[in-house]
């Protein structure tokens, strides 16, 4: 997870490099987990918690979803530059 | 004593609407539509989930569970998750470019990057075009909740009575009121959904095992089909969910880009309702009580397990949910046309051009809801082939490719028309949404069209698209 060197321009500050792992943990897990994920979860029988394995497996995302975004948040954007009103 | 606790929180709704226009008394345009991008984190977040969570998510997941069984959940939630993380990484740009371009509507992004009058009207009209069943389907479902509540007024009343509250809110403070009735509606929203939630499932153990039955909700399955209209439409709308013209026109009331952001990581954990959703529709199919429709499941379950004083309180939040969904479209709807598709108007004569729209909208949606007309529930179901249309036109702007603007147009149109006319003409696609088909192609057309017919070179909003040009301008001076 190394970052590349951080470019601003001179519009507002915006940070220009940022890195690529922020798309694959912040959209790449959570689609793969939740989207290609449902042809295989459809086929597991049996319940979880009393719902079908499937959406007890989307509500865990719910959860799981929100800390992919704090991982990205945390590790990297929190320090990033604003540009506010 | 339930008609007692609904009436004063729909009070207490209205007090909440004039306390959010103190201090702004005297609003322009900008104030009026976009609260002039003052709006901090909390207000930003209710706002945007109050107006995600509407009474179609509270009567219509339950109705929806109750009926198709899983092969409704998967793409229902699925969309609604992933959408948040797609936001997370381009509502901060579509800020930006708000910020940069001074817009109140998404047409504004439009008409201020390429500079094109017609690809202005065009996504004002496609926008206007797709939001229009909105109204009826919130009159609908109050209708829905207010009826299965058992009160004796006709429904002409009650749709007139909620018209004029919708229309009162926004005229005092613009989309302030929406904003600030959000936080009650949500609160109000959440109780309602999680008392009713553990009632049903601490009903459910005194029913008898219908699991063998097939009246489990479990049982029911998708087919091969339906997983492929799933796996089509949760990525159709996770983009259309961020593109939409009321979700744009939102992004535009936030005070900064990190605000924006920051707000998407906490959303996700809204959803936490829907598992005592999920609860309400399983004790409704597994008791087998009788329902007139299945939106009927969330009212008939919270009507027959709760006490008298929570069901009005469950009835208030859901009035509220439509009412406050309603007021945000009607503040999307009526700046496109005062503001986009009459030009020339003066800042007062827009504020008030909008709220005749409004007025206009209102009146069309009770007329509407009254018929139950069966070609609103169809234009419902488009609603997201329309809206997620603007996507190709959103991301050449962020990432400011050289367009041409009648490509843009020609794909917008393209990708609406195929759209549409796969889903009436009952085109077998294998379970593929026809609106990710036409998104598909309209991608392609703006695309090829404008490798054809190349427009000026525009400054990408984008940043990293920006480090390229910056190399490229370092390489051309060594």
């Amino acid at each position: 997870m190394t970052e590349g060197p951080q470019h601003t321009d001179a519009r507002g500050g915006r940070n220009v490099h940022a890195p690529v792992w922020r798309i694959l943990v912040g959209v790449g897990i959570p689609f793969v987990a939740v989207d290609l994920a449902l042809p295989v979860l459809d086929r597991v029988d049996g319940t979880v918690l009393g719902f079908p394995t499937v959406v007890f497996w989307l509500f865990v995302w719910f959860i799981l979803t929100s800390v992919c975004l704090s991982a990205v948040w945390f590790l990297h954007d929190r320090r990033q530059a604003d540009e506010a009103a | 004593m339930a008609t007692v606790t609904f009436c004063l929180v729909i009070l207490l709704s209205l007090a909440i609407a004039l306390y959010s226009r103190r201090g702004h008394h005297h609003q322009g345009t900008r104030d009026f539509f976009v609260a002039s991008g003052q709006f901090g984190g909390v207000l930003l977040f209710f706002l945007a989930v109050g107006e995600t969570y509407s009474i179609g998510s509270v009567l219509g997941f339950p109705a929806g569970t109750f009926s198709h069984g899983t092969a409704f959940v998967i793409w229902f939630l699925s969309y609604i998750v992933l959408a948040y993380p797609v936001g997370y990484f381009l509502n901060p740009w579509i800020w930006q470019a708000g910020r940069d371009h001074n817009a109140i509507t998404m047409a504004d992004l439009f008409r201020h990057h390429f500079g094109s009058r017609a690809v202005e009207i065009a996504m004002t009209l496609n926008a206007i075009l797709f939001l229009i069943p909105f109204g009826d389907l919130q009159f609908t479902g109050l209708l829905a909740v207010l009826q299965g509540f058992g009160w004796p007024v006709p429904t002409i009343v009650i749709t007139t009575v909620a018209a004029v509250t919708a229309f009162f809110w926004v005229a005092l403070s613009g989309i302030r009121a929406p904003a600030y009735v959000s936080i009650l509606k949500d609160v109000m929203m959440i109780v309602a959904v999680v008392a009713a939630g553990i009632a049903a499932l601490l009903a459910s153990g005194h029913l008898p095992d219908v699991r063998q039955a097939g009246q489990d909700i479990a049982r029911i399955r998708p087919t091969g089909r339906e997983e492929a209209f799933a796996m089509s439409t949760v990525v159709l709308q996770a983009v259309g969910f961020c593109v939409a013209p009321q979700t744009i026109a939102f992004l535009f009331t936030g005070r900064s880009r990190r605000i924006v952001r920051r707000n998407q990581i906490l959303m996700p954990l809204y959803m936490l309702m829907f598992p005592f959703l999920y609860w309400v529709a399983d004790y409704a199919r597994r008791s087998g009580m009788p329902l007139h429709a299945p939106n009927d499941a969330f009212m008939a379950v919270s009507l027959a397990l709760l006490p008298g004083w929570v069901d009005g309180l469950v009835a208030a939040a859901c009035a509220l949910s439509a009412l406050v969904v309603l007021a945000g479209i009607c503040l999307a709807i009526g700046p496109l046309v005062s503001h986009n598709l009459l030009h020339g108007l003066s800042d007062r004569q827009q504020r008030y051009g909008a709220q005749i729209v409004i007025a206009v909208y209102l009146l069309f949606s009770i007329v509407s809801a009254a018929h139950a007309s069966g070609l609103m529930i169809k234009f419902n179901t488009m609603y997201y082939f329309g809206v997620t249309q603007a996507a190709p036109g959103i991301f050449a702007i962020l990432m400011a490719r050289a367009i041409s603007p009648a490509a843009l147009v020609a794909g917008l149109v393209a990708g609406d028309l195929l759209s549409v006319g796969l889903y009436l003409g009952d085109a077998d696609l294998g379970g593929i949404n026809p609106g990710l088909v036409g998104l598909v192609a309209n991608a392609a057309i703006l695309w090829g069209g404008s490798r054809l017919l190349p427009n000026r070179k525009l400054v990408p909003i984008l940043p990293f698209l920006r480090r390229d040009e910056a190399q490229a301008s370092a390489g051309g001076r060594s």
